[in-house]
């Protein structure tokens, strides 16, 4: 009986010290920048606007293989849980031809925001971005949630959609 | 009491996943030392292009070039690239990359006049451990004729 309180207690000592560290730790996270995407239509979106939303923000460029290789499974993540609150905003380097970008979104059929990233001004706001495929998540108080280099893990993805955004 | 486990094994994975999400950037390397570049002229006629991947990057075959400027009297005739690793790229079909060092011959035809050249030289290449690609370079190196 003992011990079992003591197990108790211990659990309890366990689950409020983690808590408070978590709670630290997330209110640590630093906030997105307040940009300003320019579609390839030519509409503004803000990413205040989006609160409420867990937002990824894509780093691409047509000239990367990796980018290209993950755009099949970003159509299906965002079909899935665009209805839920989640945004997603393609930015194509400032490198990038703006004509292959628009080509691509047209043939892959990309039903998310593609952005050009002209004069490089997004890239510097988000971590002086220069590598691509690099994914940037912001939740729905608009703190950024993970930066990620290379692909995204998609089942992980989900998972936090599937958590942050409920049923 | 289960309801008090869970709570517990909750906050542990917060805090995890936090640890995973702080740990998880592995930074890539800075371009120039990623892709190492030497240039040097080699006899009247010809610049040498040493390129150096670092382990685990490669470069793509078409998309390294080059050209002069401020090069008075000199034109670049021929570029010999090494043949590349051939890729099979679902997006851009084959493609040849350079994972290992590479001599890049620029065979160069120049007036006696000639006295020195700029090479540009371009390329772009990934790091294929992180998956990430870099923005095309551009070095600019200035030669001397002997």
């Amino acid at each position: 009986m003992a011990f079992k309180r003591n197990l108790l207690f211990a659990l309890a000592a366990i689950a409020v010290l983690g808590a408070a560290i978590a709670s630290y730790a997330l209110a640590q996270r630093p906030a997105a920048p307040d940009a300003m995407f320019t579609m390839l239509d030519g509409r503004q979106l803000r990413l205040a606007d989006l609160r409420g939303k867990t937002v990824a923000v894509m780093f691409w460029a047509t000239s990367c293989p990796i980018c290209k290789g993950e755009m099949p499974d970003l159509v299906e993540t965002y079909r899935k849980y665009q209805p839920r609150g989640f945004e997603l905003i393609a930015v194509a380097m400032a490198y990038d031809s703006p004509e292959q970008v628009k080509n691509f979104a047209k043939s892959g059929g990309l039903p998310f925001p593609v952005v050009l990233d002209t004069g490089g001004d997004l890239a510097r706001a988000f971590s002086d971005t220069k590598v691509v495929p690099t994914t940037f998540l912001i939740d729905g108080s608009g703190k950024f949630v993970s930066r990620t280099l290379g692909a995204i893990d998609f089942t992980k993805l989900r998972q936090y959609l599937d958590a942050s955004l409920g049923a | 009491m289960i309801k008090l486990k869970h709570a517990a094994l909750a906050a542990i994975q917060i805090l995890m996943l936090q640890a995973g999400v702080a740990l998880a950037a592995e930074e890539p390397l800075p371009p120039d030392q990623a892709f190492k570049l030497k240039v040097s002229l080699r006899g009247p006629n010809t610049v040498i292009a040493e390129f150096t991947p670092a382990k685990g990057h490669y470069l793509y075959k078409n998309k390294t070039f080059f050209a002069l400027k401020n090069s008075s009297g000199v034109l670049i005739r021929e570029v010999r690239l090494p043949p590349g690793e051939v890729k099979n790229d679902p997006f851009f079909g084959t493609m040849e990359t350079y994972k290992k060092p590479i001599q890049v011959e620029i065979v160069l035809d120049s007036t006696p006049k000639a006295k020195r050249l700029t090479l540009l030289a371009n390329y772009q290449g990934c790091n294929e451990k992180i998956g990430v690609c870099y923005p095309p370079q551009q070095k600019s190196f200035d030669l001397a004729f002997p």
